[in-house]
């Protein structure tokens, strides 16, 4: 199959003729879906140099477990954020267990072309890592829920399907990490107490009334 | 000023670095979908000695090649020998604590099934697997399923499948024996 040809198919169609050997149905899948895999591991983790090792272990991750995927309509996303999301949380392992293969890819360093692209990725670093220090106050299912919905831009019901969780359920998690975040916004717990710049109460407040969207974006 | 809704924008990955994984990734597919004979022979061990087989007016040895399970967290019993074989057909065992959807199965605190045919046997007896046509497990007396002969063959994930069979089926299946300790 060439990649003109795999291009035009839906993830189910490619996972299928991956998994029955066909090495540039996975590659064309990690085209589709690796900029989105890569954000939101930038996004749990504040780093793009951490991003860049923990996506290529999320797809080989996928692959060695292609047996368990669920995918939620055509789209196997939702899945492959879900392996992100366990893939973050248990990083040095993740990383360890996978060091022999990710040793044969270049170095995961992010030097952009141009100068004025690695300023910014350095501003993102910081402006994401004291986000992160107030996501990481709630809990990890509050985490996981925020992190797929907010920031991911699932729906609901991709939510539930990367979650393994009724869609209800994914609607009260939301509910419950958004009060989590307005009592810690209440207490005054924001990015900046925690080594930022100056404290700045309506962060938390303002993630708690953001609505989730409803696009697979990246 | 941090907006902790107001996360920084999505930015792609290093052409470089896409490029490296996605042959990386393509080289697993083409890999573990070879049949083992053709793999590299890390982590498999060929057994001779006893299990060397002299065909009748030759000196043909048949080599049967065993692998560990190094995933215990769970067993895929199959209804046939077939890898193929529709998902309702294939039932996964594991006994697992707390376990969400796209969790790692080594971080579950699953505890190890150090003897997939036990367990494949158990699902088979409890009527898990599918009862239909006359490969089918149809309820005995009391009540329970039989249970075919079966086998334990390594995936390479490193998950041990059942399969109605004997050990001839995990070669047939291009698999080594699921090596128990």
């Amino acid at each position: 199959m060439d990649r003109l040809e795999t291009a035009d198919l839906s993830d189910g169609d490619l996972w299928r003729a991956a998994a029955k050997g066909d090495p540039s149905a996975f590659g064309t899948l990690f085209e589709r879906h690796s900029d989105a895999v890569y954000n939101h591991c930038f996004r749990r983790t504040g780093s793009w140099e951490a991003a860049e090792d923990l996506t290529s272990v999320v797809f080989i991750e996928a692959w060695r477990r292609r047996r368990e995927v669920s995918l939620s309509g055509e789209s196997i996303l939702p899945w492959l954020l879900a392996v992100a999301n366990n893939v973050v949380r248990n990083r040095d392992r993740s990383l360890r267990r996978h060091r022999r293969l990710l040793a044969k890819l270049p170095p995961a360093v992010v030097t952009p072309d141009p100068a004025e692209e690695a300023v910014s990725r350095v501003d993102d670093e910081r402006t994401m890592r004291r986000i992160l220090q107030v996501f990481s106050r709630l809990l990890p299912d509050e985490q996981d829920v925020l992190a797929l919905c907010v920031w991911a831009g699932l729906s609901y019901t991709d939510a539930a399907v990367a979650l393994g969780v009724p869609v209800g359920t994914v609607r009260s998690r939301l509910s419950r990490a958004r009060e989590h975040l307005r009592r810690l916004a209440e207490l005054g717990v924001d990015a900046g107490r925690t080594g930022g710049p100056a404290p700045t109460p309506r962060s938390a407040r303002a993630l708690a009334a953001q609505p989730a969207t409803r696009t697979n974006g990246g | 000023m941090t907006e902790i809704d107001d996360i920084p924008p999505p930015r792609p990955m290093g052409r470089e670095r896409r490029g490296a994984v996605r042959q990386l990734l393509e080289e697993q597919v083409r890999k573990s979908t070879r049949p083992w004979w053709r793999r590299s022979w890390q982590g498999i061990v060929v057994g001779t000695g006893t299990t060397a087989l002299v065909v009748a007016g030759g000196v043909a040895t048949a080599y049967v090649a065993f692998k560990p399970a190094e995933d215990q967290t769970s067993v895929l019993c199959y209804a046939h020998a077939d890898l193929d074989a529709d998902p309702v057909e294939v039932t996964r065992i594991a006994v697992a604590r707390d376990m969400r959807a796209g969790d790692n199965e080594a971080d579950s605190g699953t505890v190890p099934i150090e003897d997939p045919v036990s367990a494949c046997a158990q699902a088979w007896r409890d009527g898990l697997l599918p009862s239909h046509g006359d490969r089918a497990a149809r309820p005995g007396a009391a009540g329970q399923s039989p249970v075919p002969n079966l086998v334990a063959c390594t995936l390479d994930e490193g998950v041990a499948a059942v399969f109605p069979g004997d050990p001839a089926t995990c070669e047939r299946l291009g698999l080594p024996r699921t090596l128990t300790r």
